[in-house]
């Protein structure tokens, strides 16, 4: 695909990587290449080479789209103080947007969190932007997703939420099964995986899809 | 007496050019080092045997 293709396909995921979250990450992402888009993700680049800071750079700039989730904004419970990692990468695909090129000024923005209007207490500098509450549910997470997809894409033809629920419910009847297929089981699937298996298990669904060449 | 030309400049000043690093987008990863005939195969399996 060619680059300028992939920017306009592409969602960058800034969200908490850690196992409690990881329903909402794998649903957001089904969701995602159920509209035809493209995630993305830090955890695709695996390059010790280079500085975390300067991945999310580049991958803010290869994308069009951008999905923050601010849920775990609460303190950690070892440390007694908050993330600030998914506040930052907001921050900078912002910054990107509002200082980048003509390409950069397309960027669109989607932020979730888990009560509505709770952003307000800690970083109210963001009203005005698409910010909308999943409270902790999968299900509502993909609703928010797809209805924020099909505006600022203006696809008519997507499907509604509820839908595309009913299709990740069956993938997740169908993950552990294709993971022990692959000897593996789907705790240890990596970022880049689990979006190949939720590509290809789509097409299968729906052969007229087409699958992505990266 | 022929009328001197005003001096031309030579050429336009170059646009500085961006650094490489900074115009090309970070392309996504190839796909999955499972290999994605792999887990076609895979997802083929699991449909048959549901008879799908």
């Amino acid at each position: 695909m060619a680059a300028q293709a992939i920017f306009r396909k592409s969602v960058f995921i800034n969200c908490p990587f850690d196992h409690d979250f990881q329903p909402l990450f794998r649903a957001t992402i089904f969701t995602v290449h159920y509209a035809g888009f493209l995630a993305r993700s830090a955890l695709e680049v695996n390059d010790s080479s280079q500085t975390r800071l300067l991945t999310i750079f580049q991958l803010v700039a290869a994308c069009r789209y951008g999905i923050h989730d601010l849920s775990r904004t609460e303190l950690d419970r070892t440390s007694g103080l908050p993330r600030f990692n998914m506040p930052l990468e907001l921050g900078i695909f912002l910054g990107c947007k509002q200082f980048g090129d003509r390409r950069q000024q397309q960027k669109r923005v989607l932020v979730l969190d888990v009560e509505p209007h709770r952003y307000q207490k800690f970083i109210s500098d963001i009203a005005g932007q698409d910010i909308v509450a999943h409270n902790n549910d999968p299900k509502l997470a993909i609703r928010q997703t797809r209805d924020w997809l099909r505006v600022s894409y203006q696809q008519r033809d997507l499907p509604g939420g509820e839908r595309i629920w009913q299709a990740f419910s069956e993938f997740q009847r169908d993950l552990p099964q294709i993971c022990a297929e692959l000897q593996l089981t789907p705790a240890e699937l990596t970022f880049v995986d689990y979006r190949d298996i939720v590509i290809l298990w789509q097409q299968r669904q729906d052969p007229t899809r087409t699958v992505e060449r990266l | 007496m022929t009328r001197q030309k005003p001096v031309q400049e030579s050429r336009r000043p170059q646009k500085p050019r961006k650094p490489q690093a900074a115009k090309r987008l970070l392309m996504p990863k190839k796909a999955s080092p499972l290999g994605r005939s792999k887990i076609r195969e895979a997802i083929d399996r699991v449909f048959a045997a549901r008879g799908e």
